[in-house]
């Protein structure tokens, strides 16, 4: 269970099923949201995670509207899950104070992000919005890659207050979906600064600037993508993104190679979008480092 | 060019099925444009740039489904849009090719599905009985998955099955296979010859897996629920199901697993099996095999006994004792293991998820080693006073109550063996343990790899203490978790794998004896 789901649920029985998928559903409790699904969907700050046989038994039986209880001990309920041990989830990246990217090769990660995304971002990243047939999506694809344009631009300009305030309002919101692509490239780029910033002062007041825009324009986006930008903003991603930059922060060029292809098999495209927006992310920290700028600073 | 839209408030879908649904209605004849997208501003704003934006769109909030479509003629676009609210609707739900559909009571399941003729009813105990009583009035055999049914309703229920000729399986039958078809807890075994009807979960799934492996199949097999031979029951599940395997012209052999029985119901079961018009062996694990053999009945002291005499009847052969050394000679590995052992590695630790399969290894291991304690030990002197501190030689069933309530079963949830493990690893005394791989479905979806990596783990940790591990894959080649890859999993981390319950439960007492033996 998730820090998020657990601080939602404490105290908490009963709540009202808000969205089902094939691998997990949303539920709304006073304090916020949390996500129950099966072991498939991997750890997250929000996620409450069930055995494949109980989550089946859920699936099966519930529908939107209805009411999820969560209890803490012996249950006697159909709709009811069991929250056996206080079992929390809470992993943070925490770099080490001398981490620089140097042994982790950027150019393989693209590498891999070329060869298994998919989706949308990774259409605007390579400028391929014409393969697109719907207009919808051409759209999307094309604002895709202004937002990715935006973020591209060099940390050291002046102007950065205002290019956080563009990218995150062209970004956010920005794909169908109860995350939109927008948003899991937006996160993924934090996350980017979130590992730099331990080192570099430059990255800390963009991450604040990044922040503060995505705060206070999150009524762009629904309530789903909310919650997890909300935890995203204090350093707590889902599982995949987590143990990726963990690794990079290792310097453990294997655990990096497997734990961005965990990331990139995520969701329809979520998992595309958030790698992107982390190595747009990783890309300026190095690119301050060429023209430099101390990362270590 | 028409656009039809609806939105449906606070309604939430993944990607996934969104994008689906999209290309789902761009296929519809004469539809031009179909989006189905949570109303964001920045997919509004899209929407307004390919000029499919309409006011009550843009209204729509974030939180908000908007399908909108555009196509040649009203009509055209009015039904691409109730094709999207009906594709949106759950109750019934595409998964690949096949259609669900989640009928809310018996009644309706019955309608849905006419013909239906049995039900399988895993609700809380509390609503299990009632449940039970509406599907035999409807007429349907009663497989009952539920516990903490009381003894008065079970005894009622069972009262109207048998009047009805309707099945009452349970309550808390884990496993039954009904022409070929796996319920609950079950392995996917060959169709045979062999007809089972036992009292026990994992007793039924070691005795089928067996069987397949012997060469013989499975014709059906019904679990009564471990209550069912008390003097109160009357066994009154397995006299109808030998009656109804005795009338089932696919069943040659019946073979009964039983656990101990009320002397009065023992005596009504043995009446009954002497009648019989076929074959039939009976498996008492725990019990006195003479009262069976005294009744001139065909009697087996293990599953394994006991498959292998139903398949020898199920191909027309004697009903012998399974010949020593009938899967292989395991001595040299016996010997391996045993030479790795430190002078005081002298006790043997089972830690099994089938109360059944742990029943077995300690009648077998006990006529090796001596007393086993146990938390379902065979002599009430033996019961461990602590299920979860093992004392000397213990095996312990996991999936019994004390260690299941409140949680998942172990056969689903491995970590409570993970955790045992990891303690026996600990007792420097610890020469063999001992495990059941149970597979199939309902099981956890990689029990073998999961007890690689706990066993791995626990050498690690106490890299010095080296017990042999011992363990039986309860499963076939066809389960979810095929038999050759969970096998191939546990040999990886040196883990002894051995093809029945009854030759790993020989193996781990040889090792123990043949260590004994060089210590004096």
């Amino acid at each position: 269970m998730g820090i998020g789901a657990w601080g939602t649920l404490e105290g908490q029985a009963s709540t009202e099923v808000i969205s089902i998928s094939k691998r997990s559903l949303y539920c709304r409790a006073p304090a916020g949201l949390v996500c129950v699904g099966s072991q498939s969907i991997g750890r997250g700050p929000i996620n409450v995670l069930l055995s494949e046989h109980e989550w089946n038994a859920i699936y099966n039986r519930i529908l939107v509207g209805e009411n999820l209880v969560f209890s803490k001990g012996p249950t006697s309920g159909i709709h009811t899950v069991l929250l056996m041990r206080r079992c929390i989830y809470a992993a943070r990246i925490d770099p080490p104070r001398d981490f620089g990217l140097k042994p982790v090769s950027l150019d393989s990660l693209w590498s891999l992000l070329f060869t298994y995304g998919k989706g949308p971002m990774l259409c605007a990243l390579n400028g391929s919005a014409s393969s697109a047939s719907d207009p919808f999506d051409k759209v999307v694809i094309q604002r895709g890659k202004q937002g990715i344009d935006l973020l591209r631009i060099n940390w050291n300009r002046d102007e950065w207050q205002f290019i956080a305030d563009v990218a995150v309002k062209t970004l956010l919101g920005l794909g169908p979906g109860l995350t939109p692509s927008g948003d899991d490239l937006l996160v993924g780029y934090m996350s980017g600064l979130d590992l730099i910033s331990t080192i570099s002062s430059r990255a800390r007041e963009i991450k604040k600037m990044m922040q503060s825009n995505v705060l206070s324009s999150l009524a762009r986006t629904n309530e789903i993508s909310q919650t997890h930008i909300r935890w995203a903003c204090r350093g707590y991603y889902m599982e995949p993104l987590t143990a990726l930059l963990k690794a990079i922060a290792g310097g453990e060029p294997e655990a990096v190679g497997n734990n961005m292809k965990k990331l990139l098999a995520r969701g329809a495209s979520s998992g595309t979008d958030t790698a992107i927006g982390l190595l747009l992310a990783l890309e300026n920290g190095k690119e301050m480092q060429r023209s430099g700028y101390s990362l270590a600073n | 060019m028409v656009i039809r839209w609806l939105i449906k408030p606070k309604m939430y879908q993944d990607s996934v099925k969104l994008m689906k649904l999209s290309a789902e209605l761009r296929k519809q004849d004469g539809v031009k444009q179909a989006s189905v997208i949570m109303a964001t501003e920045m997919n509004k704003s899209t929407l307004q740039d390919i000029g499919m934006l309409v006011p009550e769109v843009a209204a729509a909030n974030a939180d908000d489904l908007a399908i909108i479509v555009a196509a040649d003629t009203e009509e055209q676009a009015q039904k691409a849009v109730e094709l999207a609210e009906k594709l949106l609707n759950r109750a019934e739900v595409q998964q690949g090719e096949t259609k669900q559909q989640f009928p809310k009571t018996l009644r309706s399941a019955v309608e849905a599905l006419p013909g239906a003729n049995l039900a399988l009813i895993s609700v809380p105990g509390t609503y299990a009985a009632a449940e039970a009583l509406k599907a035999l009035n409807l007429g349907l055999n009663v497989h009952l998955f539920s516990d903490n049914v009381t003894l008065e309703d079970e005894v009622r229920l069972k009262q109207i099955g048998t009047k009805k000729g309707l099945l009452v399986m349970g309550p808390d039958c884990g496993t039954a296979i009904i022409d070929g078809v796996p319920l609950a807890f079950a392995n996917v075994v060959a169709r045979g010859k062999i007809g089972i009807v036992g009292a026990s979960g994992t007793g039924i799934q070691e005795a089928t897996v067996l069987i397949e492996r012997l060469g013989g199949g499975i014709s059906h097999a019904i679990g009564t629920g471990g209550r069912d031979l008390l003097d109160e029951v009357g066994g009154q599940m397995m006299l109808l199901g030998i009656e109804l395997l005795e009338e089932d012209p696919s069943t040659e052999v019946i073979l009964l697993i039983s656990k101990p029985a009320g002397p009065r119901t023992a005596n009504k079961i043995l009446d009954r099996v002497k009648q019989c018009k076929k074959p039939v062996v009976v498996n008492l694990l725990k019990g006195d095999l003479n009262t069976i053999k005294s009744a001139g009945v065909v009697g087996a002291a293990t599953i394994e006994d006991a498959a292998y005499k139903a398949v020898a009847l199920a191909n027309g052969e004697e009903a012998v004792a399974i010949p020593e050394n009938y899967w292989g000679d395991y001595s040299k590995q016996i010997a391996v293991l045993e030479s790795q052992l430190r002078p005081n590695q002298r006790y043997i630790r089972g830690l099994f998820t089938g109360g059944t399969l742990a029943d077995e290894a300690m009648v077998i291991l006990s006529d090796i080693v001596g007393d086993i304690f146990s938390n379902i030990p065979l002599k009430p002197e033996l019961k461990l006073p602590s299920a979860r501190k093992s004392h000397k030689h213990t095996i312990v069933d996991l999936g019994d109550d004390e260690f299941t309530r409140g949680r998942p079963h172990p056969m689903i949830d491995p970590l409570p063996r993970n955790e045992r493990l990891m303690q026996e690893y600990a007792d420097p005394e610890v020469g063999v343990i001992l495990c059941d791989v149970v597979t199939g479905y309902g099981s956890h979806a990689d029990p073998a790899g999961e007890l690689a990596r706990a066993v791995a783990r626990a050498r690690d940790a106490y890299p010095s203490n080296n017990p042999a591990v011992i363990a039986f894959v309860c499963g076939t080649e066809a389960d979810p978790q095929p038999l050759s890859e969970q096998v191939k999993a546990l040999e990886k981390e040196g883990i002894f794998v051995l093809p029945s319950n009854a030759e790993a439960a020989r193996a781990a007492g040889r090792i123990i004896k043949l260590h004994e033996s060089r210590r004096v």
